[in-house]
Order: C-alpha cells, then structure tokens, then sequence
C-alpha cells in the first residue's frame, strides 16, 4: 500500500499533470458550451428559449390525453396553414408565440410535437418488437435453430414492458450521449503519464537500484499499476462528472434524468433498462474501463525503448488505430469485430445504444456483456505482460524480485 | 562541416530519423493506395465512354457546347452512364460559367482533396523534432555549450537541420501526392481554373489547379515549419521526452478536434495549415429543412485574411527561434540516458486483438440458380415459396401460411430498411438492407442518417439471416463525420443477383461489385432486355441483337444464337428464345457447357 502511495505521488500527482488537468478541464468546458450553442436551437434563437421553458412549464410531466389535444389544438391549425403556404410570414404577428407563423410551428414540431410523438409511440413500437420477438422465439424453436430461438427469447425479455410515460426536455442527452472531445483528453493526459513511468525510472538510474531492494522488481511494479489504475480511473471519471455538469450547466440534464434511456433520440435500440441518469454513470464507468485496459497497454509498451519518446509514439499509434477500426466497424453487422477493441468502451454507447448479440457457443451474448469482459481481458493481459517483462530484467534474471 | 556531419548522424542515425522518414513515407503511401476511392465514382468506372463524351466539351462553357449537351441529351435513347457522367458535370459547370471548366477533374480532385491535417506528416515532424533538444544524453548539452564552437553552432546547426528535415518531409509528401494522381487518373490541364474541381465550386480565389496545389503545398510547408518549431520549443524549454510529445500533440490534436470548422480557419495553428485545403475552399451555405433558413457552415478564408495567418504563422515561428536561442545561452540542464528494452510484443498483442477478425465469411456456392431479370420475383424450396407482397418480402409454406421472411423482431425500434427485392439461390435468400441511426448530430439532419448498406442472406433452411456484403456510407471519428466514400450504393429497388464472388447489379450497364473488397467494375452488359443468370454464366441481348453470354469465371463472351433476338428467357432445360420473326427457339444448354463455351450455332 505504501508502495502505491509512493507511486502515485512519483508519477501522477506532478506538477506537469495537474496544469494539464486544470488547463484540459477548461478546454472541455468551452468545448461543450460550444457543442450546446452549436447543436440546440434554443441557444441560438432567445425567443425560442424564452418561449419553450414557457410551454415547457405547460407540457411537461406525464403524458397526458388532455395536453397533448390542448397542444395539437394550437399546432394543428399552424401545420395547416404552413403546408398549404396561406400562413403570413410577417414576424409581428399578434398572438402567436414567436412573433412568426412559421417560427411558432417549427418550434412546437421540433421541440414538442415529435418528441412528445416518438414518446408515445414507443410503448407500441416495443410491444411489438416483443411480440414478434416472441413469435419468432417459437418459429427457431420449431425449426430446430436454438441460438436464434434463445436471441429472440432474449429480446422479448429486454423490451417487455418498455413505455415512456413522462414528458421531459431531451436535447441535452442527444447532445451530452454524442459528446467525444473530453474521451481525447483524458487519452492525451494517460498516454503522457503512462508512457513514461519506466523511463523516469531509467533516466534517475532508479531501475537498477529497484531490483536490489527488497520491495523493488514486481512488486514495486505491481505498485505502479495499481497507482496507474487508481490515476487513470481518477481522471477518466473526474471528465465523465466534468460532462455531466457541463451539459447541465449549458443546457439542462436533470429534468429528463429519470427517464428510461430508450427515450433519447439515438438510444432507441438500446439493450439495457435504466433511466438516464443511471445510463450516464453507466457509460462512464465503461468509458473508465475502457481507459484502464488501454492505459494497462500503454504502461507496458512503456518497457520499450530508451527514453519515454517512442513508449509514447507507440501508445499513440495504438490508440489512433483503435480508434479507426472502431469508426470503421463500429456500426458493422460483424460485432465481433466491435467488441475485440477497447474502442468499444471508451465510445460506448454503441454498445449499449444497440440490441445485438454474439453467438458464443450458441448462447447468445449481448454485445455489451461481451466488450466488458473482453476490454477487462485486454488490460489484464497488458498488465500482466507489464509485470513479467519489467520483472525480467538484466539483475531480475533467476532471481525472485 | 565535421558538426553538421554529427547532427546528422545524430538525428538520422542515432535517433532512428531515418527510419521514421521511411515509416512515413510509406504510411502515406499506404494511406493512398488503400485509401482512395475515386471522387467522382462514374468517371473512373464509365472512364472510356466519359473520356470520349468529354473530348468534344473539354475547355471552358460556351453556348455552342451547351447546345450539343442538352441536345444529346434529349435523345435519351442509348446514352452510356459516361455521358449521364459528363452531363451531370455540365450541370456543375451551368452554374458558373466563367470559371468552371469542363475537364477529367478526378485528379485533381483527389489531390486538392479535404482530407484534415496530415497526421503521419506531424507525427514524423514530432519524432524528429523532440529528441534534438532532448536528446544530449549524458550531460552532453552544459559540455557542448562551454566549448567554443559548441557555443556558436550548437543550436543553430539543431535548428536548422530540424527545420530542414520538417520541410524536406512535407515537400516530398506532396511530391508522393503529386505522382500518385498523376498516374493513377492524370492531372490535365493544370491552368484550369480550381473552380472547376466541385470541392472549390464556391471559392472567390483566382487560383489555377497548378496554382491551388501550390499554394496548399506552401501551407502545408509552413505548417510543418510551424510544428517543428514549436516542438522544439517544448523540447528544448522543458526538457522531456514524454512531456515535449505531450505538448506538441495536444498542439496539433486538441485544436482540430476541439474547434468548430470556422475557428480552425481562423488562426495560425499548425494543424489547419497541414490541412491547408481548408483555406482555399469556399463558403458553404446549408438550408435548414424546417425553417427555411440559409445559414452558413463555413465562411471562405479570404485572401487578406489567409496573409494573415501565414504572417500570424511566421510570427510564431520567429518566436519559437528567439526562446529556443534564449534557452540555449542560459539554462543547464541535464538528460541522462539508461539501458533500452522493447515491448513489441504488446504493441502486436494489441493490434492483433483490435483488428482481429477481419475474415471475410466464406460464402457456400449457390446451385439450381435460374435467373431472368423481367421475371416475377418468386423462388420455389423444399415447399416455401419467396415473393414480394406488399413492399415486403414474404414466404409460404405448403399450408398457405404466410410469413415475412426478415425476420428482425427489432425493426420496429431501430428504423431498419429492407428492400422489396430478392435474388434467390437454392436454399439462400439474397436481399438489401438499410441501417441508419436517427438524431443527426448536426441542425439541419434530423432525419435519419444511414450509416450501412448491407447485403443479407438468408438461409430458408434455419431462417438464419447472414451479412454477406456491407458498405458503411459514413462514420464517425471522435465526432467528426468522414464519408466513407463508398463507390457502390446498394441498387435501392432494383434488380441484382449474386454468385460466391460477386455482386451483380443492373442498371443501364451492369455493374460487379467484388464481395471481399468492394471494388466495383463494370460489365459491358445492357439491361433493357432480360439479363438471366444461371450461377455462371450471365445471358444477355447486346446492342445489336445478339444473344450472348458472358462466364463469370473466364470472363469471355461469347454469342449463343445467330439471328437476331428480340426476347428470351432462361429455364431449368435452357434458353427459350423468341426470334425478331416471332419465332422460339429452345436452345438446351448442356450442364457441363453451362459456362456458355459452348452452344454457338
């Protein structure tokens, strides 16, 4: 414990780090304030903003008959009027909501009518998915193909019972649930740490003075990769609830947190049951493991080279080509290929954000389930080969260490 | 001259600069060659007829060529894809007549190409660059610096080899660039205006092509100049391997990704001057569906402002030279060096791991095919009958018991499209779906976008449904969208069939996409007639008549019936053949001559 204690103080918490940390922390709070006023009309209209958090003080909440005819009486005659082109496209129009015909129907559309639409549609969507899931279930069981009896019979299971019963402002999961940008910091802020643990210790000539010592050899490296996973966890789940209350802060996370997940725009397909807010600590603690299996590697490509340059050439290169395959297969019918690279969890709601499974000896594996267990593998076998390559040193030979 | 000599080999030798010069110059290499598809797909598939079509237009608008296009065009009657190639140009180059130039673009259009930042080229620029300041080992920089010459040379000599290895790797990319288009489509006429390639359609810069590639090699140029120096700078301030990398690729990293497209352009930062391309383009408007509204994505970098930032670009430069200097009259400090070891091991682990099942699935030869394309589509097997009924495909059992043969409990929630068209063999089913995600990340996309178009077969034995073939249409990069470029979009509603190696799909012209690498080509086989397929050979009538057939397997034609034909049909027996007279004709076709060698009469 001590060891790690020391470790931890040696490597991460360095003057050079912590700038990084703070300075990242304020590029990712610009990034999302950005990314908001990019992506939400409300943050580039004031009208629209002023005029929705009106209305949405009316309509939000549960889902009721009343408000959604109260809301199609007012958008009805809007969308009529719009689509036969006789609506005046003057922009001081006495009791509207806008000031503009058009203005006022894009708004209620975009920002009441579809959402609230693909809210109540989604019960009957499921329902179905479930039913015809379930018939499919007995169609395979009757011809004899097991694995998709038992898939079908899985999805059933996952969709019965789905329904989106309450009405909530959405758009900052769209945009919070796409977010990438902090995923590139704390990958910058890894590689450089990790990359040159074992060349500092070079450099000070500790390496050699290490393997004489009683704790030095593996156990000062098993030290070190439980300092590394406490650092890497730590700055990976320090941007997750810097995300968080970023898009909370610019747009507005809380309100629709108690929804089920299948309610944001691109998660319709997804293979879990919680609500938003469980989702988010979810998929940062994915991202985090994620980060733990990729900095396990870049810890052990640490061991190569002469000084800590081309440790973190190789580390960059591994992540750049992680990344690329996982852009390249990530929307792939081939799963496989999707769950094998860690890429999968550090972006990963496409695997939560989909319903898809591997056939492994005919049970059929969410590809989820499978991309945990396999990162997991992943950095566990970096790190072991981390422990036993650095134990094998010049003085390490035949000894214990 | 003797110092210059050991920088060098210190940089090239001693620090493997060498070999990372190599290394990059084939990952650019590997970069094109595995990486470009052509911009305008038709024009490099129909290129003999486009060619030809083209030689009576090339050059600038005139009314004159205007008049032959549209007149041409009347007569649709016969038109190859290459003239609906050429013509889609034409109406391109209507828009602006002054400054679109009708010319073979897809050159050009592939070196003046968007393709972001270069980043082997700033990688190469960072590894080199970070251990000339950092890598006296042993105390050598406080030795150098007392000596006299050491005094004098030391950092300049380091300075400018930097430099010059910075520029000599950003020229000699372009200069790879430069021949790989010029080979693999050509690079005509270089004084053409660069409106004439559609990247630049809107740009208000008077640039020729030759001149647009020049000034984005300059850019590109000064953009290396401007990372080497700032990696320098790092190496030589803070003194660290890790630490100078960190830096310098936060520097090139975290702008680009970070910054919407217009901030990006609007500073000197390294990495937009090694995508360079970005300044020269134009604006670009976007029309929201749901407003109406023109809102721009992208103001064009005007010339003035470009100046600008090259002189902000300069300006950093010169900067970078003044500290580094500063720090290497003053400051001591020492890098000692220990022992090596290498981990390559784990580097091909995790390559290994992430790349690892890229196998294609091995696809069982399909038997009994009998394909005609004016057919109804209906497959008979082992008592289930496969048709299309109500833009859905369906199958019957014995009983009459109607079922949908896409059988994805999912597709409710998941906005999956199947096409109403089938290409059956046997016992598989072949058809093309549509998977897209809904929620665009930007404004204007609200509708779903597709992300793949996929080829499925399904089996009728086990109704297991198998990806065979699929095309992603666009991915996401850490939030950045790339198209793909995909040559081929799936045929939508129209008709296919498919054998262990090919895709075959008719249009005016039959077109082959190869199953394992998706490279399409192109068969000279009309389809306005019947085309049939027997699983190895393609029947067909060609333009003058003739009944033909073409082997996929040794790719010869041959013809099957002297007379001309006005109609035929394939059968389990053979062809059955309606002559211009009205007569038919039953041609047996004999099962060892099914490759249609033989049968000629």
């Amino acid at each position: 414990m001590r060891l790690t204690g020391f470790e931890l103080k040696k490597l991460f918490l360095r003057a050079p780090i912590l700038v990084a940390l703070a300075v990242f922390t304020v590029f990712d709070l610009a990034r999302i304030s950005a990314s908001v006023d990019a992506g939400s009309w409300l943050h580039r209209d004031e009208t629209w903003n002023r005029v929705y958090w009106e209305l949405y003080e009316k309509y939000g909440g549960d889902i009721e008959t009343e408000k959604i005819n109260d809301l199609l009486d007012i958008y009805k005659p809007l969308e009529t009027a719009v689509n036969d082109l006789t609506a005046t496209t003057r922009l001081d129009v006495e009791g509207t909501l806008t000031g503009n015909l058009y203005s006022d129907k894009n708004l209620l559309e975009r920002y009441f009518v579809a959402p609230m639409k693909r809210f109540s549609t989604y019960r009957g969507d499921a329902s179905k998915t479930v039913d015809a899931a379930a018939e499919n279930a007995v169609f395979y069981k009757n011809l004899g193909n097991a694995f998709e009896a038992r898939k079908n019979a899985a999805i059933a299971r996952i969709y019965s019972g789905r329904r989106i019963t309450e009405f909530y402002y959405t758009e900052g999961y769209r945009l919070y649930l796409d977010y990438d940008f902090s995923t590139v910091l704390i990958f910058l802020l890894l590689l450089y740490a990790l990359s040159q643990s074992f060349a500092r210790d070079r450099e000070c000539r500790m390496t050699e003075l290490l393997l004489t010592s009683p704790g030095g050899g593996a156990a000062t490296v098993i030290a070190r990769i439980w300092a590394a996973t406490a650092y890497i966890f730590a700055v990976s789940l320090w941007f997750s609830a810097v995300d968080f209350a970023g898009f909370d802060i610019f747009s507005n996370l809380t309100d629709a947190g108690g929804l089920p997940v299948y309610a944001a725009e691109t998660m319709r397909e997804a293979s879990v049951n919680m609500t938003l807010l469980e989702y988010s600590a979810l998929s940062a603690l994915t991202r985090a493991l994620g980060f733990w299996a990729l900095g396990m590697v870049f810890l052990a490509l640490g061991l190569a080279g002469r000084h800590a340059l081309l440790p973190f050439a190789l580390g960059a290169g591994v992540f750049l080509a992680c990344t690329l395959a996982g852009a390249r297969w990530g929307y792939s019918s081939n799963p496989l290929l999707k769950v094998l690279n860690p890429y999968c969890a550090l972006v990963n709601r496409l695997l939560y954000g989909r319903t898809e499974f591997l056939n492994v000896l005919g049970a059929p594996i969410l590809t989820w389930q499978a991309g945990l267990v396999l990162t997991a593998l992943t950095g566990a076998a970096a790190g072991g080969l981390a422990v036993t390559l650095s134990g094998k040193n010049k003085l390490g030979r035949g000894s214990k260490t | 001259m003797t110092l210059w000599r050991f920088e060098v080999r210190k940089m090239f030798k001693m620090n493997r600069g060498g070999l990372i010069a190599a290394l990059f110059i084939i990952a650019e290499l590997a970069l094109l060659i595995l990486g470009d598809t052509p911009v305008d797909a038709g024009a490099a598939l129909f290129r003999e007829e486009y060619l030809a079509a083209l030689s009576e237009v090339e050059g600038p608008w005139t009314p004159e060529k205007a008049a032959l296009l549209e007149s041409r065009a009347r007569d649709a009657e016969g038109l190859s894809e290459g003239f609906d190639v050429l013509y889609k140009q034409y109406l391109y180059v209507n828009e602006g007549r002054e400054d679109r130039y009708f010319l073979d673009a897809n050159g050009w259009a592939g070196l003046l190409a968007d393709r972001g930042p270069d980043i082997p080229l700033a990688a190469a620029i960072i590894l080199l660059s970070v251990p000339v300041y950092c890598g006296e080992a042993g105390g050598m920089k406080p030795l150098a610096l007392t000596s006299c010459e050491g005094k004098r040379l030391f950092c300049r000599h380091k300075l400018l080899l930097a430099l010059a290895a910075a520029s000599g790797l950003s020229l000699s990319a372009d200069l790879v660039r430069l021949v790989f288009f010029a080979l693999k489509y050509g690079l005509p006429h270089g004084r053409f205006p660069v409106q004439s390639v559609e990247l630049f359609g809107s740009s208000g810069k008077g640039l020729s092509l030759l001149g647009a590639e020049a000034l984005a090699a300059g850019l590109r140029l000064l953009g290396a100049v401007e990372l080497c120096m700032l990696t320098l700078l790092a190496a030589a301030v803070c003194g660290q391997f890790a630490l100078s990398a960190f830096l310098a690729t936060a520097a090139v990293l975290l702008p680009w990704i970070g910054l919407e497209r217009q901030a990006r352009y609007s500073l000197p930062l390294p990495s937009s001057l090694l995508a360079a391309v970005g300044f020269i383009r134009g604006s670009e408007f976007e029309t929201d569906a749901m407003t109406g509204e023109s809102a721009a994505l992208f103001r064009e970098v005007s010339t003035g402002e470009l100046a600008l930032i090259a002189a902000g670009a300069a300006l950093i430069c010169a900067m970078c030279v003044l500290m580094i200097r500063a720090r290497y009259t003053t400051a001591l400090s020492r890098r000692p060096g220990a022992g090596r070891r290498a981990a390559a091991l784990c580097l091909a682990l995790a390559l290994g791991l992430a790349l690892d099942g890229c196998a294609e699935k091995a696809m069982p030869t399909a038997g009994g095919t009998v394909y005609n394309s004016r057919d109804e589509r209906l497959h008979e097997y082992n008592g289930l009958t496969v048709s299309v009924r109500d833009s859905e495909i369906v199958v019957t059992d014995a009983s009459g018991v109607t079922s949908p043969l896409v059988r994805d409990a999912l597709k409710g929630v998941n906005g999956e499209l199947c096409r109403a068209n089938f290409f059956a063999s046997g016992r598989y089913v072949y058809y093309w779906r549509e998977d897209s995600e809904g929620g665009g990340r930007d404004l204007a996309s609200h509708t779903g976008r597709t992300y793949i178009t996929s080829l499925v077969r399904a089996d009728l034995d086990t109704f297991t449904q198998d990806v065979v073939f699929e095309e992603v249409i666009q991915y996401t990069l850490l939030g950045i969208d790339l198209p793909a470029g995909g040559a081929l979009n799936s045929p939508g509603d129209g008709d296919f069939f498919v054998d262990e190696n090919y895709i075959y799909i008719l249009g005016p012209e039959t077109c082959r996409v190869e199953l394992s690498t998706g490279r399409p080509d192109v068969l000279r086989i009309p389809s306005n007639h019947n085309v049939a397929f027997d699983g190895r050979s393609i029947y067909y009538i060609d333009p003058e008549g003739v009944l033909s057939a073409f082997d996929t397997k040794t790719g010869e034609t041959s013809a099957l019936y002297s007379g001309p034909v006005s109609d035929f049909r394939l059968t389990e027996e053979g062809l059955s053949i309606t002559t211009r007279t009205g007569t038919t004709v039953n041609l047996p076709l004999r099962a060892e001559d099914a490759g249609g060698q033989a049968g000629k009469m």
